[in-house]
């Protein structure tokens, strides 16, 4: 096993580099300096220019990528070429709320999505299966801005009962450390009422973020419970009295969820790609809004190191994606 | 995306009508949805989010106060300058202590003003050119002294640009002669009437605020002050205004779309503050290059543009004509220019004879939009309609500001046309007229028209030589009738702050420099 | 006389179609005795598989049984509600060997887990009891090492250890009948070979009936007491497997046997093909591929003719004979 995980992870370490190559030249050929931005709005040309020495944006193309890369194998991404933050601190500390958002999402997604699409494999070309069947084009069409006002408006303003956006309440702080998740310090430090109050910011923004992938997941999942039932294991089992609830929900399920979590593994980057919209709308304080600030101000050294990590973690989560795979069928774990 | 917003928007608002209005403010915290800066140095960043933070956690030498705005003396009593404008001295107040208890001196002064000229971003660009660093000295603990390379007029126009930092506590967080920009981008240390929150601060997104009892100005003229401030920032209007409807933002930026300002005011808990402020709207061409080298094309294209149904219609009568490229509130505009008039026939007559001049009307015009300034999209949208019907292909680019502004570099790579608003940096004429006009300023984005005129040139370089106001105004009023004549832009209006506003707040002063951003005049209940 | 571990009479299932219910099994009977194994024959398509999945009440959703009854140990399994069926019949009273030791197991799961899932549902008791006897009956099969077998997957083991696997599942909860539904056609024929001995032992050693459901006369002579021939869904003839191979009555069984390749001269094969039950010729179904086929073959169903002590035959000739 650990030989499947190191063998993974160095696959993935040149596609790294490609896509920072790749994300690099595409940020040069937008004509935007970064030099204009931060001079301001009164800046003289040489005001401009010498900002840009400072910053080595004069340098040949390839001393710059070079820099670069040398700063990434330190760690270092560098400092904001707008703000002048560094970027890994500031990444540091939006990019938790982005994964925790994205998990919960993934969370109700899967938690949903797979019951259904198993209820309605098992009413196949009956009443639960065309609902779902319709839904789930609805959940995958349906905007999430659209979904998401609605939502603040039932919830948040005629209902009162969960908050209109942020992450937390005003009157409440932060806790702090270690982790720098949310949910898992106020967890930490026994603090269940900012537990509490982050849950309920919570709720409408996962739920929004979720529903496309919950769709999809409950598709992939009656198609492959469809396919699972057709097996002649399942004729067997049925042939031998085995208990019909277990049957269904364990044994033909775990044959059913192949597709379904390899899908979930694509899923999360559109799930991390959606969440830059439902950040925007619900004030989440994620990487979404901050690299939608870099793309405005031109700032290279945020959108390489946003791409770099996404990229990171969409790779990271496809190799989850195949342990869990290899945990579900034993043939996979055995290399065949 | 933006329709949708838009629609979206007026979706919630047209379900609102039933809602039982949940009140979700929280008690002793003003809550403000309008970005914080994108860092916390005021001397990196000058921008309407740095102005809304650093008016309340810094103090300057001078500050804009009230509408149409005056400069009145802040940390500094007073001042004198020389004859010649080029020796000017400060004497500061006494008494007056940073957040840690450190006393403010002219030391302070003298290291803030080196500061934003070593660091060279932003606030910098109004001293580079007329003030070294070694020519701020204190001659004593009260006293600054600044000697100009030459004589420029706006020059006590800029000094409220700069914050006046802890010179103490900044140098022990100096790092690799970095002037402490690292640290004082995530930190603070000022002497305003807020102080920052250590801690709070997740870059653009969230910071806390906490009011200074021992502010220089005290806090006797104000019964309940405003104790804590949270930035909240809201990213989509939607958000921001249904935020304000129930209770939950008690601030938000003063750009609320037109269309909502009805619905708020019809409101329980909010209101909007409607403030004329000094920010024109400018559709911009290039006239160093063709076709709009061509004065009768410029006319043309000024006559074609409905600034009335713009006005009224789009923005729902929330903002003024402005004719010219000076706010008509501020010295310095020509009260006696009449500007250009929406009228087809006109445009057709300019027109056709830009076309003997050699202007083919089939030739593809390309006007570039924010695509994140919804605005901008509609001003060109209508403007585009017209054209059409007097034979003009108009092209719509989306676009953006950094892009934009890269482009403005030169003449051959900047735009035809394109949109922008410009904001009160410093309140002188020489913010509009001056850097838009001047063509010494070709190369910035704000004289992307590329216009030359000896004659405006020397006018307006003369101008800036002078201090005294009598004798500028005259020389700004000659200069700006010329652009006018030469029809330069297309200068639209002057715009009206819309702010939401709790109605558990009182007290609110607006002031064109800052747009009301200083918190320390509030009142609020609750 | 005791009574019949299972007794099927005159049972008739059908399916719905466009086309309106089509019967796939008409007709049917014959009764198995406790400690015997009955041989029921007939070509793919006949509707062997569609009368296993009666007995054992899974039939797809479109088929339904008509009319007859399936007696088992006396009591009719009609009468069953679908909970009891699961819970006292498939798997625990009657047990059940698949045709293809590959695919019939879950490839998910464990060799123990999926076989103490039934054996701790049929009864309900000790967990630890239940792998004890798991791992005698599979000592009992011959498998080899049958501790170590409980954790493995599927995939680890040969066809014939998967079908010894089976075989003791099917015993697992001491049935009293197990059908076994072409248990050995997946399989070399080596293996076969032991497969066969090992069922026949076990249902001397323990008593039990089986059905054991085949295509292959050769396996049935070796292995099966008597024997049931099915052709297009239809009982056609039953029999003492030695009196029924030797002397066949039916045209079907005679043509049967005759392509049989260890027993023909020369290889014939019968003509045509089993006709699908959507589309069943009228009268006699084997008609059309019949030989000695005549008029009245095609006017009506033949009634069931007794023409020797325990055979039973189908066909119109033993009514003429009957009748003379």
């Amino acid at each position: 096993m650990a030989g499947f995980i190191a063998r993974r992870v160095l696959l993935v370490l040149p596609s790294l580099l490609g896509l920072l190559v790749v994300t690099f030249l595409l940020i040069r050929t937008v004509p935007a300096d970064p030099a204009v931005a931060l001079a301001g709005d009164n800046a003289t040309p040489e005001q401009i220019e010498a900002i840009r020495r400072q910053y080595g944006l004069d340098q040949p193309l390839l001393v710059q990528f070079g820099r670069y890369l040398a700063g990434v194998a330190r760690l270092d991404f560098g400092a904001s070429q707008f703000s002048g933050r560094p970027v890994a601190a500031d990444i540091a500390q939006r990019l938790p709320a982005t994964l925790e958002l994205t998990f919960a999402a993934l969370l109700i997604g899967a938690g949903l999505g797979i019951p259904l699409g198993v209820v309605a494999a098992m009413n196949h070309n009956r009443w639960p299966d065309f609902l779902l069947r319709i839904l789930s084009v609805g959940g995958i069409a349906i905007a999430a801005f659209w979904l998401a006002i609605m939502l603040q408006l039932l919830f948040a303003m005629q209902l009162g009962w969960l908050p209109l956006r942020g992450q937390l309440s005003v009157g409440l702080t932060p806790p702090g450390g270690p982790t720098g998740f949310l949910l898992l310090d106020s967890l930490l430090h026994g603090r269940l009422d900012i537990l509490g109050d982050a849950l309920r910011h919570l709720v409408l923004p996962a739920v929004t973020l979720s529903v496309g992938g919950l769709a999809t997941i409950a598709r992939f999942t009656r198609a492959g419970v469809l396919d699972t039932l057709q097996k002649d294991f399942v004729l067997y089992e049925r042939a031998v009295g085995f208990p019909r609830r277990r049957m269904v929900w364990i044994y033909v399920l775990r044959n059913s969820v192949v597709a379904t979590v390899s899908q979930i593994g694509l899923l999360f980057g559109s799930l991390i790609a959606g969440a830059v919209v439902v950040e925007a709308i619900y004030d989440w304080p994620g990487i979404g809004s901050y690299t939608v600030q870099a793309i405005l101000t031109a700032d290279a050294k945020v959108m390489l190191a946003v791409t770099l990590l996404v990229g990171v973690i969409y790779a990271a989560v496809n190799i989850l994606t195949d342990l869990a795979l290899a945990l579900i069928d034993p043939r996979i774990r055995e290399g065949r | 995306m933006q329709i949708t917003r838009r629609q979206g928007g007026a979706l919630a608002m047209a379900s609102l009508l039933a809602a039982r209005g949940v009140r979700a403010a929280t008690p002793g915290v003003l809550v403000r949805s309008d970005s914080p800066p994108a860092n916390l140095d005021p001397h990196q960043l000058f921008d309407v989010p740095m102005m809304g933070y650093a008016l309340n956690a810094y103090d300057g030498l001078y500050r804009y106060e009230n509408n149409p705005p005056e400069l009145q003396p802040w940390l500094a009593e007073g001042h004198t300058a020389s004859a010649d404008g080029l020796e000017w001295e400060f004497r500061l107040r006494p008494e007056v202590r940073f957040h840690d208890g450190a006393p403010l001196t002219a030391e302070d002064v003298v290291y803030s003003f080196r500061r934003v000229l070593a660091l060279g971003k932003a606030p910098a660009s109004a001293f580079l050119g007329i003030l070294k660093p070694e020519n701020v000295t204190a001659p004593d603990a009260r006293t600054v002294r600044f000697r100009l390379e030459r004589a420029y007029g706006p020059f006590l126009a800029a000094i409220p640009i700069v914050a006046i930092v802890n010179s103490r506590l900044v140098r022990a967080n100096e790092k690799d002669g970095d002037h402490g920009a690292a640290w004082l981008a995530g930190n603070e240390a000022g002497s305003g009437a807020y102080a920052f929150v250590p801690g709070s601060l997740t870059t653009l997104e969230r910071l806390d605020m906490a009011r200074f009892e021992g502010h220089f100005l005290g806090w006797s003229d104000n019964p309940s002050p405003v104790p804590r401030i949270a930035v909240r920032a809201a990213k989509e209007t939607s958000t921001g205004v249904l935020g304000l409807l129930n209770g939950s933002i008690d601030w938000t930026d003063s750009y609320l779309p037109t269309d909502q300002v009805e619905q708020i005011q019809g409101s329980r808990v909010a209101q909007v503050a409607k403030d004329v402020s000094m920010r024109t709207f400018i559709i911009r061409m290039n006239n160093a290059r063709a076709p709009f080298t061509s004065l009768n094309l410029r006319k043309a294209m000024a006559h074609a543009f409905n600034y009335d149904g713009f006005i009224q219609e789009i923005l729902k009568g929330y903002a003024d004509r402005n004719a010219g490229p000076i706010p008509n509130q501020l010295w310095g505009a020509p009260k006696d220019a009449p500007g250009y008039a929406y009228d087809l026939d006109k445009a057709r007559h300019f027109l056709k004879l830009a076309q003997a001049e050699g202007f083919n009307p089939r030739q593809q015009i390309r006007i570039h939009i924010q695509s994140q300034l919804e605005q901008t999209n509609q001003a060109a949208q209508l403007f585009q309609s017209d054209l059409q019907s007097i034979g003009v292909n108009l092209r719509i680019v989306a676009d953006t500001w950094a892009n934009i502004v890269s482009a403005t570099a030169k003449p051959e790579t900047s735009p035809d046309m394109w949109i922008h608003w410009v904001s009160t940096y410093f309140v002188d004429p020489e913010n509009w007229v001056g850097q838009m006009y001047d063509s010494r300023f070709h190369g910035t984005w704000k004289a992307s028209s590329f216009y030359r005129n000896e004659k405006v040139d020397a006018l307006l370089q003369r101008a800036r030589g002078l201090v005294a106001q009598a004798e500028r105004a005259p020389l700004y009023e000659e200069a700006t009738r010329q652009v006018m004549a030469d029809c330069a832009d297309i200068w639209v209006y002057n715009t009206v702050e819309l702010r939401g506003l709790a109605r558990r707040l009182s007290g609110y002063r607006f002031c064109p420099a800052g747009g009301g951003a200083e918190m320390r005049w509030l009142q609020m209940k609750g | 006389m005791t009574v019949p571990a299972l007794a099927i009479t005159g049972l008739r299932v059908g399916i719905r179609s466009d086309e309106g219910m089509a019967r796939i099994l008409d007709h049917i009977a014959f009764s198995i005795a406790p400690g015997c194994i009955l041989g029921v024959v007939g070509e793919s398509g006949c509707g062997k598989s569609t009368l296993i999945r009666t007995i054992l009440g899974i039939l797809p959703p479109a088929a339904e049984i008509v009319a007859g009854s399936i007696l088992f140990e006396g009591e009719d399994l009609r009468a069953f509600s679908e909970a009891e069926l699961n819970r006292a019949v498939r798997g625990s009273r009657i047990g059940f060997v698949p045709q293809d030791p590959y695919l019939a197991l879950n490839p998910l799961f464990t060799i123990g887990a999926q076989l103490l899932e039934v054996m701790r549902w049929h009864a309900p008791g000790e967990r630890r009891s239940h792998s004890t006897r798991l791992v005698e009956l599979l000592r009992r099969v011959q498998l080899p090492d049958p501790e170590a077998a409980l954790a493995r997957y599927p995939h680890q083991f040969s066809g014939g250890q998967r079908q010894r696997l089976l075989i003791a599942a099917a015993l697992a909860c001491s049935p009293r009948l197990v059908i076994a539904d072409e248990p050995t056609t997946a399989l070399d024929v080596t293996t076969q070979q032991q497969i066969l001995r090992l069922l026949r032992e076990l249902v001397d050693e323990l008593g039990i009936a089986m059905l054991f459901v085949t295509h292959d006369l050769g396996v049935v002579a070796e292995l099966c007491d008597e024997v049931s021939v099915i052709y297009a869904g239809q009982t056609v003839e039953s029999g003492p497997t030695a009196a029924m191979l030797d002397r066949p009555l039916h045209p079907y069984t005679r043509a049967l046997l005759a392509c049989h390749p260890d027993r023909s001269e020369g290889f014939t094969g019968i003509p045509g093909a089993v006709p699908s039950p959507l589309r069943a010729p009228p009268g006699c179904r084997f008609a059309p591929r019949c030989a000695g086929a005549r008029p009245a073959c095609t006017g009506r169903s033949p009634a069931p003719q007794w023409p020797e002590p325990g055979r039973s035959v189908d066909c119109i000739l033993y009514e003429a004979k009957a009748a003379a």
